[in-house]
């Protein structure tokens, strides 16, 4: 369940700390303190976490906008 | 019990569209942290999905799907078109779980599970918004949920 421990230590997150993970899957920490991990898709965010033997229900995904995204369209772009 | 939630902003990588105002830099969205909870009590925690009116399901990663052991519905011939690209959507039945810190929601679905890559976990009208009313208050970028005479789940 995300916290909001989680969501007060998330939100101290520029955008300038998290602009190289543009268009990518980041696990943050349970407390939103720290990223532990980040990869192009949640398969492979998954097998990030286990291969550094991090529990992923102990973490928060979240996929931050790349540079093709700042005009989303909604339910509109799966037509 | 109202659910609220502060829209959270993703940054402009590029000069506003004429659409903002100038100066801006970032966009706010109607996004939302989900719990979902497979049938051996596995949960994945996304920080952000968003509430879509216009999706017509709710979608989730099908690897999540995988991960939390969802049984998977026999394929049913549905898909998403995505990016130009048809995906195959498969079903299967989890427990979503919504909450403000004050407030927990949570309630049994048949959701969609997708390889498209999926931006967001959608949570669209079947599974979610049919349980839901919803309040978007653009100008205070908050969104307000009331679980309404359908809604299958708790509320603690």
């Amino acid at each position: 369940m995300v916290t909001q421990q989680y969501r007060q230590n998330r939100a101290r997150f520029s955008h300038a700390d998290l602009a190289k993970y543009q268009g990518m899957w980041i696990a943050f920490s349970s407390d939103g303190s720290r990223i532990v991990a980040s990869a192009e898709t949640v398969d492979a965010l998954e097998d990030q976490l286990a291969a550094c033997g991090q529990n992923a229900q102990q973490v928060v995904l979240e996929w931050l906008a790349g540079p093709d995204d700042d005009i989303m369209l909604g339910a509109g772009e799966s037509m | 019990m109202t659910l609220r939630f502060a829209y959270q902003d993703e940054p402009l990588t590029g000069p506003a569209p004429p659409s903002l105002s100038k100066g801006t830099t970032v966009r706010w969205r109607p996004l939302i942290p989900l719990t979902i909870i497979g049938p051996t009590g596995i949960t994945r925690d996304f920080g952000r999905a968003v509430f879509d009116p216009a999706a017509d399901d709710t979608v989730l990663p099908i690897d999540t799907a995988l991960r939390l052991g969802v049984r998977l519905l026999a394929p049913t011939g549905h898909g998403v078109r995505w990016g130009g690209q048809l995906h195959a959507l498969r079903f299967g039945e989890v427990d979503l779980l919504l909450t403000d810190n004050f407030t927990v929601w949570c309630w049994r679905a048949v959701v969609g599970f997708s390889p498209a890559p999926l931006r967001y976990p959608i949570l669209g009208q079947s599974g979610c918004l049919q349980f839901i009313d919803a309040r978007f208050l653009g100008a205070n970028l908050i969104i307000e949920l009331d679980a309404n005479r359908h809604f299958p789940g708790t509320q603690t």
